[in-house]
C-alpha cells in the first residue's frame, strides 16, 4: 500500500506504507485518519530536500527490527552499530546534517534521530564553548556574574 | 530536548564544556553532568565541587566515592533523592562519622538498587554486624558486590558482611563476594567437618554469582542456596580444587527449574582430575534448550573430554571461548571449536603443537571453519614443554618444512580474510624460541585478506621484523591507515 507525503514547500512524494510508518507521528496520523487516505499528508516543518533524504533513509531500514524506545538512559552511552550504509549517508554538511536532525525529530524517526544527535555530539565534542556558538549562532546569555558562578564547571573538564 | 538527546552521546568533561555555551544548554546539560558523580582522591579536595554537587544533587543517579580522605557525605544535603547506584571503596581511615552519613544518605535514597563496597575489618563491624546490618535498610537492592578486605582472624567467626548477605540473599538478583588479601588457611580441613549450613527458603530471583573466597565453604554455603543460576564464575585458590562447587551446581540444576540453566560459565585457577570429571558432569546437566554461551576457563586445566562434553552438548551456542592454559586445549579439539561452533564471537586461546614436525596449522586447517561472525580472535602461541635444549633441533626441523609451512600460512590468512566482521586479531607468542618463519608471519600477499576487514580496528603481533618485515607494514599502513598496529612488549615476552 502507498502513502502519499507533502514536504513544506508543496513537493509530493509517493512511498510505501511501511517506510513512512517509520515515523511515529505519520504511523499516528494513518490510525487517525484511516478513511482519508487520497489526500497527501502536509508535513509542514520539513522541505523536500531534507524529506526526500529522509525518505532514502527509511527506504534503506524499512526491515529493521524496531527498537524499544523505553530503553534505559545509559544504553544511549553505547555505541550504536553504524553500518557502512549509515557511515555514507552521515557523509553531508553539517547544515544538512542539522536540518535532517529537525526533520527526523518533527516526524519522529527515532533510528534517524539517535544517528543525527550522535552525529551531531561528535562535532560539538570537539569544540570549545564559543566555536559552538558561532556554528549554532546562540548568543551568550550568561551574566557576568553566572560565568563566574558555572567556573568550577571548568573542573570537570580536569578530572 | 533535542539537545539533552544529544548529550547522552557526550562524555562528562565534555558535557562540563557544552553547558557552558549559554543558559538553555546549561539547562539541557547540567541534569545529565550531575547523572554519574565520581570522587577519587583528586576531586574530593576540591571544595568547589562539593559546592556544586550539593546544588546538584537532585540529579544524582549514581554516586562512586573512591577516595583516602572521606568526603562528607551529608554535604550532598536532602535534595540526594534519586540515587539506584552507590559505590564506595574508602581506602583509609573510616570513623563512626562517616558511618553515620552512609546511613542516613541510605535512608534518603530507598531506590538504591545496586550497591559495591570494598571493605576493611573496622567497616564490616561497623556496617554490617547483627542489628546495625546496613542491608536491612534496602529494600530495593538487587545488585550486591561486595570485596572484602579482610579475613576474620579467628575461623571459627564468620565477618558481619557475610551473615549480612546470607540474610539478604533472597532478594538479590546478583551478587560478587570477593576476599582479597586473605590469609592463607592454615591447613585445609575436610569440607563436610566443618560444613554446617543453615537451610533457607532458595534464593530463587538470584541468577548470577561471582565469587573468590579461598575458604571453600562459604563458596558451598551461598551456591547450596541459589538453584537458578545463569552464571557462575568462581576463582580459586591453589589450596583447594574447587570440583565440590562444580559438583554442587551440577546437582542443582539436576534438581532445580528446567528454566533456569546456566548460559555463562567462568572458571580460574581450577585443576586436576575431580575438576575434570566433575565439569564434564556439569557440562551434561546443564545443557538445556538454551545451553551455555560462555566458556572461560583460565589457567584450569580440564581434559580433552572435557572439550567433547562442551561441543556436545554446547556447540551450537557457544559465543565466547577462552581457555588459556596450555596444554589444553590441544590443536584438534581448537579445530573443533573452529568446525561447530557457528555463533562464536569471541576465541581466545594458547595454539600449541605436540609435535615440532607437525605444525598446529595442519589441524586448523583440516576443514572448513563455520564460525563467520567471529569478532574477536586471540591466538597465543607456544612450544610444548618448551626448554633451550630442544631449541637447536627445532629450528632444523622447522626449516625443512619451508614450503608446507608457506602454504598453510597461505590458507591460515585466506581464513582469516573470510571473517568479515573480525574487529581485534591478537596474535602473539610465548615462546622464547624466535623460530621463523613462524607459522603466522605475514607477507605482502597477506596484505589484501588484512585490508578487506574493515571492521579490524585492533591488531596486535610481536614486534620481530621476522613476522612483519618494514616493508610490509608500511604498505599495510598506506593501505589502511586507520590501522593501529600494537606490538607487544619484547622484553614481557622474554620475560
Amino acid at each position: 500500500m502507498k502513502v502519499t507525503l507533502e514536504s513544506s514547500d508543496g513537493q509530493v512524494f509517493t512511498v510505501d506504507k511501511e517506510v513512512a510508518e517509520l515515523s511515529v507521528i505519520i504511523k499516528e496520523m494513518l490510525v487517525i485518519e484511516q478513511a482519508n487516505q487520497d489526500h497527501p499528508i502536509p508535513l509542514l516543518n520539513v522541505g523536500a530536500v531534507e524529506l526526500a533524504k529522509v525518505i532514502e533513509y527509511c527506504e534503506h531500514h524499512r526491515n529493521d527490527p524496531t527498537i524499544d524506545d523505553d530503553e534505559d538512559y545509559d544504553s544511549r552511552k553505547k555505541p550504536i552499530e553504524m553500518d557502512d550504509w549509515d557511515k555514507q549517508f552521515t557523509i553531508v554538511n553539517k547544515e544538512m546534517m542539522f536540518e535532517l536532525i529537525l526533520a527526523a525529530n518533527s516526524m519522529q524517526v527515532k533510528p534517524l534521530l539517535h544517528l543525527g544527535c550522535r552525529y551531531a555530539a561528535d562535532i560539538v565534542k570537539r569544540m570549545s564553548p564559543t566555536e559552538i556558538r558561532d556554528l549554532f549562532q546562540i548568543d551568550d546569555d550568561f551574566t557576568p556574574e553566572e560565568q563566574d558562578k558555572i567556573e568550577w564547571e571548568k573542573q570537570w573538564t580536569k578530572l | 530536548e533535542l539537545v539533552e538527546e544529544i548529550g547522552g552521546y557526550i562524555e562528562q568533561d565534555e558535557l562540563a564544556r557544552c553547558a557552558r555555551v549559554c543558559k538553555s544548554w546549561y539547562g539541557a546539560f547540567i541534569p545529565q553532568l550531575y547523572r554519574h558523580v565520581r570522587y577519587d582522591n583528586h576531586s574530593c579536595k576540591m571544595v568547589a565541587l562539593w559546592t556544586a554537587t550539593q546544588k546538584h544533587s537532585r540529579h544524582m543517579r549514581s554516586l562512586a566515592v573512591i577516595a583516602n580522605d572521606f568526603p562528607e557525605l551529608a554535604l550532598l544535603g536532602p535534595e540526594c533523592c534519586h540515587l539506584t547506584t552507590l559505590s564506595l571503596v574508602p581506602l583509609a581511615f573510616v570513623n563512626q562519622q562517616w558511618c553515620s552519613w552512609l546511613r542516613a544518605l541510605i535512608d534518603l535514597n530507598p531506590s538504591i538498587h545496586t550497591l559495591y563496597i570494598l571493605l576493611n575489618e573496622q567497616l564490616d563491624r561497623m556496617l554490617f554486624h547483627g542489628e546495625h546490618n546496613i542491608l536491612k535498610q534496602m529494600s530495593a537492592l538487587r545488585n550486591l558486590s561486595v570485596l572484602n578486605d579482610h579475613y576474620p582472624k579467628d575461623r571459627t567467626k564468620s565477618s558481619g558482611v557475610f551473615e549480612a548477605i546470607l540474610e539478604c540473599g533472597s532478594q538479590l538478583e546478583s551478587l560478587t563476594y570477593e576476599v582479597v588479601r586473605s590469609r592463607p588457611i592454615p591447613e585445609a580441613e575436610p569440607m563436610e567437618a566443618s560444613l554446617d549450613i543453615v537451610h533457607r527458603q532458595p534464593w530463587t530471583k538470584l541468577v548470577s554469582l561471582n565469587i573468590h573466597d579461598q575458604d571453600g565453604r562459604r563458596e558451598i554455603e551461598l551456591l547450596s542456596h541459589c538453584p537458578n543460576l545463569w552464571l557462575y564464575k568462581t576463582r580459586v585458590d591453589c589450596r583447594r580444587n574447587g570440583y565440590e562447587s562444580l559438583h554442587l551446581l551440577a546437582q542443582n540444576y539436576t534438581s532445580g527449574d528446567p528454566l533456569y540453566r546456566l548460559e555463562h560459565l567462568e572458571i580460574m585457577q581450577m585443576q586436576g582430575p575431580k575438576t575434570a570429571a566433575a565439569l564434564d558432569e556439569l557440562l551434561q546437566v546443564c545443557a538445556g534448550p538454551s545451553g551455555l554461551k560462555t566458556f572461560y576457563a583460565v589457567d584450569s586445566i580440564a581434559s580433552q573430554i572435557t572439550i567433547k562434553t562442551l561441543l556436545t552438548y554446547h556447540a551450537k551456542t557457544l559465543e565466547t571461548v577462552v581457555m588459556s592454559s596450555a596444554p589444553w586445549p590441544s590443536p584438534g579439539d581448537l579445530h573443533l571449536l573452529l568446525t561447530m561452533c557457528p555463533r562464536l564471537r569471541h576465541l581466545e586461546t594458547f595454539v600449541w603443537s605436540e609435535e615440532p614436525k607437525k605444525p598446529w596449522l595442519h589441524d586448523l586447517m583440516k576443514s572448513p571453519w563455520i564460525c563467520t561472525d567471529l569478532r574477536i580472535l586471540h591466538l597465543i602461541t607456544r612450544q610444548k614443554n618448551e626448554s633451550p635444549l630442544i631449541e637447536a633441533s627445532q629450528v632444523e626441523l622447522l626449516s625443512g618444512q619451508e614450503d608446507v609451512l608457506a602454504s598453510l600460512q597461505r590458507q591460515f590468512w585466506n581464513r582469516i580474510g573470510a571473517l568479515k566482521n573480525l574487529s581485534t586479531l591478537h596474535l602473539n607468542t610465548e615462546s622464547r624460541l624466535r623460530i621463523f618463519p613462524t607459522p603466522l608471519s605475514i607477507i605482502p600477499e597477506d596484505i589484501e585478506q588484512l585490508c578487506g576487514l574493515n571492521h579490524l580496528q585492533e591488531f596486535q603481533i610481536p614486534p620481530w621484523q621476522e613476522f612483519m618485515s618494514p616493508a610490509v607494514k608500511e604498505e599495510l599502513q598506506l593501505k589502511r591507515p586507520d590501522l593501529q598496529i600494537e606490538y607487544i612488549d619484547e622484553m614481557q615476552l622474554l620475560a
